[in-house]
């Protein structure tokens, strides 16, 4: 019962957040400068969520010594910055990491 | 159904489409965690990924239930996890403002990270109907990949090897949807500051350290694009 009633909680809340601006609050025009803020979001988020879980448990550490993951990233890294391919550079990124781990690393 | 377009919708779901393949491991895991966490009856963590819809909170309420926490830390810190979708609907929201009530009353309920940095691309000068049925198409393709991807995680999860590390495929996509994202020298500013603090905070409890990244980045963008470029428009240096 604990399950449901928090599963159902954490949906509403997770739908009221998503609706907020677009569903109630989205008639009125924000700031300017609020309006410019929020192009950041994207990056911010996506930077936010995908370093962290990167860089594992040992945080910052795990950067100072680069194991197969953050290898792989890097060059995955490239492959987006050159191409703006997503399959290619999930591809790219998986390949080299499996062959990092061959590798032994 | 007289705003629906197919060919908008097509070029949503083409959008979308490799931003799905790094939900089918995440699912799967998601999936898997519900089968072997014994504290949680499968249907109701299952049902997760049709009620709150969004994967990295989910593992979260599914981890919390499984030590006996109680309805309030668990709501509370799914609140946490998501609260970067009030920034999702903040940002899409002037782009939104002539679209249909009805249609931006339930559209949300699907606004999925992926949703988001794909629809996050279309301009305001894009038309409603086009707007909407480029959104359908995302989110028509999206949301049955990670219901499908939970359900076999849930079945058969534990007979996908662990050495295939098929869930790295899920930073790997954020990583790069964040070099995607940045298009100027504030975006690189925003995107650096949101990765430190998360990367600090990531042992605040409920999430916290994401929520305090994404701020912290939107907020280093905007003083970083006043001090930068002054109060030109920044997509003049991103095209220069």
């Amino acid at each position: 019962m604990t399950t449901w009633v928090a599963i159902l909680l954490g949906g509403v809340a997770t739908f009221l957040l998503r609706a907020s601006f677009i569903a109630f609050l989205g008639d009125r025009q924000l700031p300017e400068r609020v309006e410019r803020a929020l192009r950041y979001v994207g990056p911010s988020a996506f930077a936010a969520i995908a370093i962290p879980a990167l860089l594992g448990d040992d945080g910052l550490a795990g950067a100072i010594t680069p194991d197969a993951r953050i290898i792989a990233a890097l060059v995955a890294a490239a492959v987006i910055w050159k191409t703006r391919n997503m399959p290619a550079t999930l591809a790219v990124g998986m390949i080299g990491l499996w062959t990092l781990q061959w590798a032994g690393l | 159904m007289d705003w629906f377009q197919a060919a908008a919708a097509r070029a949503g779901a083409a959008a979308v489409a490799p931003l799905a393949v790094p939900a089918v491991p995440f699912g799967v895991v998601f999936g898997l965690l519900v089968a072997e966490t014994p504290q949680v009856d499968n249907l109701a963590g299952w049902s997760s990924s049709f009620i709150i819809v969004a994967g990295a909170s989910q593992l979260a309420a599914i981890t919390l239930l499984g030590t006996g926490a109680s309805v309030v830390a668990v709501v509370t810190t799914v609140a946490v996890i998501n609260a970067r979708h009030l920034m999702y609907s903040a940002a899409l929201s002037s782009r939104w403002r002539t679209v249909p009530r009805w249609f931006r009353i339930t559209a949300p309920y699907l606004l999925i990270d992926q949703v988001f940095a794909v629809n996050d691309q279309l301009g305001p000068e894009v038309e409603d109907d086009y707007r909407m049925s480029y959104y359908a198409g995302t989110v028509a393709l999206l949301f049955p990949v990670w219901m499908i991807a939970s359900t076999v995680g849930l079945l058969v999860g534990d007979a996908i090897p662990e050495s295939w590390s098929l869930d790295y495929t899920v930073p790997l996509m954020f990583g790069a949807l964040m070099i995607l994202g940045v298009s100027n020298r504030p975006g690189v500013a925003a995107a650096l500051t949101g990765a430190a603090v998360a990367v600090a905070g990531r042992d605040l409890p409920n999430g916290l350290g994401l929520l305090l990244g994404v701020m912290a980045g939107v907020l280093v963008g905007a003083v970083a694009e006043e001090v930068l470029l002054g109060r030109r428009d920044p997509d003049a240096e991103a095209e220069a």
